[in-house]
C-alpha cells in the first residue's frame, strides 16, 4: 500500500518500506524511520510535517544515503527515477546527489564552509558534475547568484560567508543546491532559522524556482501553517512513521488522525480573538523513546480515542477518502 | 487591564560599546535599545514582538536591571529602580522575575531541579528554612509536575518539562511580575500549547503581570492584552492585542502580520503577502530619519531626513502609538 500521487502522474521519487536505524554510543540503536512509504510526481510538492524526533529529517536524509551510520543502516526502498538508491554504488549515488537532486539545510550559518570563498563553493558542484572551463563555470555561478537575488552577483563572488546576514546565506545555499538544475530539491526546514519577514522571502524565492525551474520540492518542516501555502501534499510523521496523508486542503481542513487534529489544537488560530477566552488544545505527554520496539500504535498512550487493539497491532494507513490516508483505527468511521 | 502602572518604562536605552584592535578602542556603539516608553498595568500582559536583533530581549533584560540602562527610566510599583541601592535593588529583584528562552541552558545541570527551585528562597530568606522544601513541592505541582522531581537532575527532563522547572523557579520568590523571554521558541509545538496554557493559568490564579517576549504572532495575540512592536531598538507600534492585528498601522507590522501562514486554508488564499526587499540593517549603523525606511514600500524623502515619533493615532478610549509619517 502505497499512498501515491493523485492521477497517476509519472513518478519522481517512490519510496517504499524506508527504515533507518540509527546506532547510538554506548549500545543499541534509534528506529529513526519506521517503515516510511511515500512517492511524488514530477514536478510536484509534497511536505513531511512533524515534530523534532519524528524522523521527518532522517528519511530527507536517507533518500540521500546520508545518515548517520551510513547506507548500512538504512532498509527498504528508494527509486529515483526508477533506480534504486539504497542499493547503486556510492560513485554511481555522488553522481545523482547535487546533479539528480538537490538540498537545503536548515542552518545557513553552519551549512557553508567560512574560509572559502562563495565563488569557489557554488563552482564546487559544477566541477563535480559537468565539464566546464573556469571563466564559465564563474559565468554560471554569477548567474546562480543573480537567480537567488544577490546585488551585484559578479562581485561578490571573492566574497567569504561572514559577509552575508543569514537570509542571503542561505540564498547561497540555494544557489548551490539548484546549480546543476536537479529534478527534485529537499529543502530541510530552510526558514527555521529565520526571521518572519526575511523566511517570506525564502519561501517567495523557492516557489517562483519550482515553477521556473519545474522541479519537485519535499518540504521537511515543524510548521503546519507553513505548509498550507507551499505544498501540493503533506504527510505528518510520528515517531518515525507517517502517521496521515492528503492533499493540503484536505489535510488541514479533514484532518482525520487524532496526532494530526492534536497539532491543529494546539495551535492558535490566526484569526481568533485575544478576549474569545479560548484555551489551546495540547496534546498531552511526550513523544515516545525510539530506542525500543515500540508496540501497537506510537501515539496511543497519548490519544484520547486509543481502544485496546492500538496498544498491541500497529494501524496501517488506510484510505479514508480520495487521496487520503490514515494510520488510524478510529479514523474510518469518524 | 486593571489599576494603575505597574511598570513605567520611560525613554529607555541601552547601548553596547563595540571595541576593536589591540587596545580594545571603541570604535562605535550598538544601540540595541534607543529611547523606548510603555507602562505594564497590573495584571496585565504586554507582548513584545520584532525580529532578532531588534532589541526585545535587550528591552527585558534593561526592564529589569539586568543590564544597566544607558538612559531612561524603569519605575516598578511607582518606584524608580534607578535610584535604589544595591541592597534594595536585590530585595525589590523578588518581585520581579525571568523566565528565560532555553530550558536546556537555564537551569544550572550539577544541581538538582529541588536545588535550582529552592536557590531564590534562600538568597531572599524567605520562608523558615525548614519549610522551603515544603515550598519547592507546592511550586512544582503549581507548575504540574510531580513533587518527587526535586531529586532528580535537568538532564532527566524533557524540554517542555524543563521549561516548567524554570517557570517553578522564577515563581519561587511570588513575584508580581515575571519576564518571559521567548519561553516557547524552543519547544515543539504540541509542547508549546501546554506551556502557554500554564502561564496563562498561572497568571489568573496569581495575578501575574508579563511582559511576554516572542516573535510568534500567534502565540503572542494569543497571551497578551497589549502588543508593542520593536524594530531596530525602537518601539514602532503599541496597541491592543485585536487593534493591532485588525488595523495594523505601521508599515512594518503589515508585512510582519502579512508574512504569518495560516493553517487554514481559506484564510490563506486570502492573504496578501506583503514581501520586504533586503535584510534588517545593522544596530550599530541605523538608517537616518525613520529606521524602517530602508525596507519601507511607501518611504519617502522626508523619511530620511525626519525620525518619527510615536504619537497616538487612536480614536477615544482606544489608543494606538505608531511611529510612522504616512499613517
Amino acid at each position: 500500500m502505497n499512498p501515491a500521487p493523485p492521477g497517476g502522474a509519472c513518478l519522481l521519487l517512490d519510496v517504499r518500506d524506508l527504515q533507518a536505524r540509527i546506532p547510538i554510543e554506548g549500545g543499541g540503536e534509534v528506529r529513526a524511520v519506521d517503515g516510511v512509504s511515500f512517492s511524488m510526481a514530477q514536478g510536484e510538492s509534497l511536505a513531511l510535517v512533524g515534530e523534532s524526533g519524528s524522523g521527518k529529517s532522517m528519511t530527507a536524509l536517507s533518500v540521500l544515503g546520508l545518515v548517520p551510520g551510513g547506507r548500512p543502516s538504512t532498509s527498504g526502498q528508494v527509486l529515483f527515477q526508477g533506480v534504486d538508491l539504497l542499493t547503486l554504488p556510492a560513485d554511481r549515488l555522488r553522481r545523482v546527489r547535487g546533479r539528480g537532486i538537490g538540498i537545503v539545510f536548515q542552518d545557513p550559518a553552519t551549512s557553508l564552509n567560512p574560509v572559502l570563498s562563495i565563488g569557489r563553493q557554488l563552482t564546487e558542484g559544477l566541477r563535480q558534475h559537468f565539464d566546464l572551463s573556469e571563466a564559465r563555470r564563474r559565468e554560471r555561478a554569477t548567474e546562480l547568484l543573480s537567480i537567488v537575488g544577490i546585488p551585484d552577483a559578479a562581485g561578490r563572488l571573492g566574497s567569504y560567508p561572514h559577509e552575508f546576514s543569514g537570509g542571503q546565506r542561505q540564498r547561497i545555499l540555494i544557489a548551490m543546491a539548484i546549480a546543476c538544475e536537479p529534478s527534485l530539491l529537499i529543502a530541510d526546514e530552510p526558514t527555521t532559522a529565520l526571521d518572519a519577514t526575511i523566511q517570506a522571502q525564502i519561501v517567495e524565492l523557492l516557489m517562483g524556482l519550482q515553477q521556473r525551474l519545474g522541479m519537485a520540492i519535499l518540504w521537511i518542516t515543524h510548521d503546519l501553517a507553513l505548509v498550507a501555502t507551499l505544498v501540493d501534499r503533506v504527510a505528518v510523521m510520528y515517531a518515525g512513521s507517517i502517521v496521515e496523508t492528503a492533499s493540503v486542503r484536505d489535510l488541514l481542513r479533514r484532518a482525520r488522525h487524532p496526532y494530526t487534529l492534536g497539532l491543529l489544537g494546539a495551535m492558535p488560530r490566526k484569526n481568533a480573538r485575544h478576549d474569545s477566552g479560548d484555551r489551546l488544545s495540547p496534546i498531552p505527554g511526550q513523544p515516545p523513546d525510539l530506542r525500543g520496539k515500540i508496540e501497537g500504535c506510537a501515539f496511543a498512550p497519548r490519544c484520547e480515542r486509543v481502544i485496546d487493539r492500538c496498544r498491541v497491532e500497529r494501524p496501517p494507513l488506510l484510505e479514508v477518502g480520495a487521496g487520503h490516508w490514515s494510520a488510524c483505527f478510529r479514523s474510518e468511521k469518524a | 487591564m486593571s489599576g494603575a502602572p505597574l511598570v513605567e518604562v520611560e525613554d529607555l536605552s541601552l547601548h553596547f560599546p563595540v571595541r576593536q584592535g589591540l587596545v580594545r578602542r571603541q570604535t562605535g556603539t550598538v544601540k540595541a535599545v534607543d529611547g523606548v516608553s510603555f507602562d505594564i498595568a497590573s495584571g496585565e500582559t504586554l507582548g513584545l514582538v520584532g525580529e532578532s536583533g531588534c532589541g526585545k530581549s535587550s528591552t527585558g533584560r534593561a526592564v529589569l536591571r539586568l543590564a544597566r540602562p544607558t538612559a531612561g527610566r524603569v519605575r516598578f510599583a511607582g518606584e524608580d529602580l534607578g535610584r535604589l541601592s544595591p541592597a534594595s535593588l536585590r530585595s525589590a529583584r523578588r518581585h520581579m522575575q525571568m523566565v528565560f528562552q532555553s530550558p536546556f541552558a537555564s537551569l544550572n545541570p550539577r544541581l538538582s531541579v529541588g536545588a535550582s527551585i529552592r536557590e531564590p528562597l534562600d538568597v531572599h530568606a524567605l520562608g523558615a528554612a525548614g519549610e522551603r522544601d515544603a515550598r519547592v513541592a507546592e511550586l512544582l505541582s503549581l507548575v504540574g509536575l510531580d513533587p518527587g522531581a526535586a531529586r532528580r537532575h535537568p538532564h532527566e527532563f524533557s524540554g517542555g518539562q524543563r521549561q516548567r522547572i524554570g517557570i517553578a523557579r522564577a515563581l519561587a520568590t511570588n513575584p508580581r511580575f515575571v519576564v518571559a523571554d521567548e519561553p516557547i521558541s524552543a519547544l515543539d509545538v504540541s509542547i508549546r500549547a501546554q506551556i502557554v496554557n500554564l502561564m496563562r493559568d498561572l497568571k489568573d490564579r496569581l495575578g501575574l503581570t508579563y511582559l511576554f517576549i516572542a516573535h510568534d504572532l500567534a502565540m503572542v495575540r494569543h497571551m497578551s492584552d497589549r502588543v508593542a512592536v520593536m524594530y531596530l531598538g525602537r518601539i514602532v507600534e503599541l496597541a491592543s492585542c485585536d487593534e493591532l492585528f485588525d488595523r495594523p498601522l505601521h508599515p512594518y507590522t503589515r508585512a510582519l502580520l502579512s508574512a504569518v501562514p495560516s493553517p487554514d486554508p481559506d484564510v490563506e488564499e486570502g492573504r496578501i503577502r506583503i514581501v520586504l526587499q533586503g535584510d534588517v540593517p545593522s544596530p550599530a549603523d541605523p538608517p537616518s530619519g525613520c529606521r524602517f525606511r530602508t525596507r519601507c514600500p511607501i518611504a519617502t524623502a522626508r523619511c530620511a531626513q525626519e525620525d518619527p515619533p510615536l504619537r497616538d493615532r487612536g480614536s477615544p478610549g482606544l489608543p494606538h502609538q505608531v511611529a510612522c509619517h504616512f499613517s
